[in-house]
């Protein structure tokens, strides 16, 4: 640093000296590790965690792509082969149900359902969540009370029978169970954010920020929110399996998915009434779910060990 | 005075992290005599809390503790937490910065201080709180008997420090370990806290071990004190040796970069170069050696071995010339 | 006071309503703040000191509107700040900015350093275009001992010491007239402590910056003050130039404060005397002299009547007994 600069500092021009190198080495760029990066440096140092993520990746996958290039549809039915155990013969590797459709491809469906069942009502949970406990938190006062009360109103409404009218009025619609599970999940989420936002806003940085003039809307967005992901994040991966979960349990009621779309709740629903005769049919498909909640609940803890500052 | 209460050899202290082994506590030798107070002074990452949580087995659960401890010709370092837990109480006590933490929000100061002599006395409820009413007392706290139905939110910064200060001394230990004791506390408290620790000192002859990064304080209490640095002891001895004829650079930088209201105000204040040490590299040479204004190559190079000088004035520096300003030109 | 002040804080209260203990809560008023007045004039450091509780955050607080007054005025070169409404404050805060006591907590984590630094441009001046924000940036972190290179870092990747820096980069980004330090160096090691002081000393020096430096420590402030305001119980005990303060503290407070502080120096070692009756609760304060319950020259005089700071010598001082000292 020169003597001479140090008095220009107001009016600094780009070009000089010490100024120029500064510039090089800022764009050289020693790119600084995120919070995020640590984060997912100690995820990938959890053995179960990883693993968890390799088996959800590899599920996600084939649910995506087998169904296209596998040589039946979920719906088609063999007449020869109905109730048929997992064979070779006609690449039934997960055998046939009692309309003679291939189980294998059944099961992808399944999966292929479930997960975005899971996924979506989560993405509905969180937007609705997020905003809202936010917005509470961090404005407070009468709007926190108004906002909260809200959420103490709508936990009071019993869930199920609630569902169970819905799908009763306006039929059973992939769209409707989205909607369900997202509408009442996010009120969790909306008094996590909330806790969480009336804890940072005390935070000095925050106070920091409005100290610099900056505006509200603008302090949950860029302060507030990226603060909170880390928590919404371990939130949403214990989130979706229990959606999954809950879609099964509907399905198992008869109030899931429109046959003859199934997800792994329906199949596994289909299996359990002819249990004694046909194991397989409820052994595979509740495999698959048991595997993805496993992961994704091993993914939540992961995250939370590796997002939690007391680890440094 | 002369007997050695607790005796330290080659003390280490590792933790493991998700980025590679922090080395928080090196080679460390170290006596603490009976009745002494014992000052240890030091910045942050300096190892100097790390030891006696490491003695007393608190070290957080990724820490390992290495070397041996003898407290009165027994091993103590890495018991097992029975026996452990058994010594704390009895033998030795700690206090702890914010003593808040230390309590629980729940129980009555009452309940907390009798339980500690139901424990490990055998006392009963009612002689437990004759003896706790007498422990508030020493510490100069009014109205003990009421005192004790209260909870510890219900007393002021320095009180609590005061009840944690007499919880410790309920079994009578004979060494009683002060990690920043005053550090929370305003300097009015801090001055009282002090003059409290002196006088307990005189009454009932414990060992005090003050962990500080102050050195007002240290100057007001021990009788011997240990500089450390970067997990190291970069210096040891008699308290006016240290504070008049002090051998180490590290020890004049702490020295000099104190504001005082002692001396004339100068323009500047004397600093420090440069940032702590990072704990997760070992260098081969002195770990002070980059902040230093004397470092020659061999610091560099060879990690300076501690040394005596004379009258337990101990020092780890290869530098033989004169320190304070002459030096610095020199 | 010839020369018109920077800042001027008239009768200034900041009161907190406090419910009270037991199941039918009495409404308590915690006054954090009260009737606080002084001038800051431009270019001068005023240290403000006290104990845990004396209101010197909640003062700093209110002089940048983060928290709001409760009564009284605060002016800014003639302008009321305490009226103003949120939208008319923005300009004014260019002005005035602030440092914080925990340089990391007062960084948030998730942004890079530039990002930091940058935020009060974006929000203080939206015209300015992205280059020349990002050079200020630079510019300023050279000025307060950072590396350029160290720009697309976090800050948990900073000392404490270099945190704070960073602190400081962001308060002076805007060229602000008048920085308020709310503990800037207590949260650091000692060796740390004098390079931030020493770079504060050399900031205002450069840019004449007007500083509040807000501390406990009474050896730090002697050292970046030129006058020094004693609080207690959130009311003023002492308005003093430093070197006048410390040769000669006329208010007992004053006095009890400089005498506590320890001495690196064992051959100085002071012993205090008996313990003296702590701090009284903010919620009830005693009648006349907050001061009075500690004070070892507390008379009749001090119960019934409330001291006001009046002028001694050039000096202002709350004490009824303050002519006793001055003589």
């Amino acid at each position: 640093m020169s003597v001479e600069g140090r008095h220009e500092w107001y009016n600094w021009v780009p070009g000089r000296g010490a100024a120029r190198k500064a510039e090089t080495l800022a764009a050289a760029g020693v790119a600084g590790r995120s919070l995020w990066q640590d984060a997912w440096g100690r995820l990938r140092r959890n053995r179960a965690a990883l693993a968890s993520l390799w088996v959800l990746g590899v599920i996600t996958l084939a649910a995506i792509v087998l169904p296209w290039v596998w040589p039946y549809g979920y719906a088609q039915p063999d007449w020869n082969l109905m109730y048929h155990a997992p064979t070779w013969a006609g690449w039934h590797i997960f055998g046939t149900d009692a309309l003679g459709r291939d189980l294998f491809v059944r099961v992808m469906w399944g999966c292929r359902i479930s997960l975005m069942v899971g996924v979506v009502a989560t993405l509905v949970t969180l937007v609705i969540g997020v905003t809202w406990g936010a917005v509470a938190g961090f404005i407070g006062g009468w709007l926190d009370g108004l906002m909260m009360r809200c959420v103490d109103i709508l936990y009071s409404i019993p869930f199920i029978p609630f569902v169970i009218v819905l799908m009763v009025l306006f039929g059973r619609n992939l769209l409707l169970i989205f909607a369900a599970i997202g509408a009442v999940s996010w009120l969790d989420i909306a008094r996590i954010v909330r806790g969480q936002t009336l804890s940072l806003r005390k935070r000095e940085f925050i106070e920091a920020a409005r100290a610099s003039g900056v505006g509200t809307a603008t302090i949950i967005r860029r302060h507030i929110v990226p603060n909170l992901l880390g928590i919404v994040l371990v939130y949403v991966t214990l989130t979706i399996p229990s959606v999954i979960l809950f879609e099964a349990f509907l399905s198992f009621l008869g109030l899931g998915v429109q046959a003859p779309l199934t997800s792994l709740g329906g199949l596994v629903s289909d299996g359990a009434s002819v249990l004694q005769v046909y194991p397989y049919m409820l052994v595979i498909p509740a495999v698959f779910l048991a595997v993805i909640v496993y992961c994704f609940n091993f993914i939540g803890d992961g995250l939370r060990d590796a997002l939690d500052p007391k680890d440094r | 005075m002369t007997a050695s209460l607790l005796e330290i050899r080659n003390l280490a202290v590792r933790f493991t992290t998700g980025d590679g082994p922090v080395y928080a506590v090196n080679d460390l030798d170290l006596q603490v005599r009976r009745g002494e107070v014992l000052g240890m002074v030091g910045e942050s990452g300096s190892g100097k809390s790390q030891t006696w949580l490491a003695i007393m087995g608190l070290l957080a659960k990724n820490g390992r503790a290495e070397g041996s401890v003898r407290l009165g010709g027994e091993e103590i370092l890495n018991l097992p937490q029975r026996a452990l837990t058994r010594l704390r109480g009895a033998r030795m006590a700690m206090i702890f910065q914010d003593p808040m933490t230390a309590m629980n929000p729940f129980l009555t100061v009452g309940r907390q201080m009798t339980e500690v002599l139901e424990w490990h006395r055998g006392m009963s409820r009612r002689e437990a709180r004759a003896r706790c009413i007498g422990a508030l007392e020493s510490v100069h706290i009014a109205d003990a008997a009421q005192r004790l139905s209260m909870y510890p939110h219900e007393f002021s910064g320095g009180m609590r420090q005061r009840v944690m200060i007499a919880t410790a001394l309920l079994t009578e230990p004979q060494l009683l370990i002060c990690d920043e004791p005053t550090t929370a506390l305003d300097v009015t408290v801090q001055a009282q806290i002090l003059a409290l620790l002196d006088e307990l000192r005189q009454r009932f002859g414990t060992a005090i071990v003050l962990v500080t990064h102050d050195l007002g304080v240290i100057a007001q209490l021990a009788d011997r004190v240990i500089v450390m640095y970067a997990g190291r002891q970069v210096e040891q001895a008699e308290v006016h040796t240290l504070y008049g004829a002090y051998r180490h650079p590290y020890t004049e930088g702490l020295l000099r970069s104190v504001p005082r209201l002692d001396q004339p105000r100068s323009a500047r204040l004397a600093t420090i170069p440069g940032r702590p040490p990072d704990l997760a590299r070992r260098p081969a040479g002195c770990p002070f050696e980059p902040r230093c204004a004397y470092a020659s190559e061999l610091c560099r190079q060879q990690m300076p071995p501690l040394v005596s000088l004379g009258e337990a004035h101990l020092r780890a520096c290869h530098y033989d010339g004169a320190l304070g300003p002459q030096g610095r030109e020199a | 006071m010839s020369e018109p002040a920077l800042l001027e804080v008239r009768a200034l209260d900041v009161h907190f309503p406090v419910r009270g203990p037991g199941l039918l809560p009495s409404r308590l008023t915690l006054r954090a703040i009260d009737q606080v007045s002084f001038d800051v004039r431009a270019g001068e450091v005023l240290g403000v000191v006290g104990e845990s509780g004396c209101g010197k955050s909640t003062l700093s607080r209110a002089l940048l509107k983060l928290i709001p007054a409760t009564a009284g005025s605060v002016r800014l070169r003639g302008v009321e700040l305490t009226t103003l409404p949120k939208a008319a404050m923005r300009p004014l805060r260019r002005s005035m900015q602030m440092i914080f006591q925990d340089p990391l907590a007062s960084l948030d984590p998730r942004m890079t350093v530039g990002e930091i630094i940058a935020e009060p441009l974006k929000a203080l001046l939206p015209g300015m275009e992205r280059a020349e924000r990002e050079q200020r940036v630079l510019r300023t972190m050279q000025h307060v001992g950072l590396l350029p290179a160290q720009i697309n870092r976090y800050p948990h990747e900073f000392s404490g010491g270099q945190a704070q820096r960073i602190g400081i980069a962001r308060a002076l980004v805007v060229q602000p007239q008048l920085v308020v330090c709310d503990e800037p160096v207590s949260a650091l090691d000692v060796s740390i402590k004098s390079q931030i002081i020493n770079l504060l000393l050399d900031l205002r020096a450069e840019h004449g910056l007007t500083y509040i430096f807000v501390a406990h420590d009474l050896a730090t402030v002697r050292h970046i003050a030129d006058r020094v305001m004693v609080l207690y119980l959130g009311r003023v005990m002492e308005i003093t130039d430093r070197d006048a303060l410390y040769a000669r503290p006329l208010h007992p407070y004053t006095r009890l404060l400089l005498s506590a502080v320890p001495i690196p120096d064992p051959a100085l070692a002071r012993r205090v005397g008996p313990t003296r009756e702590e701090l009284p609760s903010p919620l009830a304060l005693p009648s006349g002299c907050a001061f009075r319950t500690r004070c070892p020259l507390a008379d009749a005089r001090c119960v019934a009547e409330r001291p006001v700071l009046r002028e001694i010598d050039g000096r202002y001082v709350a004490c009824h007994h303050a002519e006793a000292a001055a003589a």
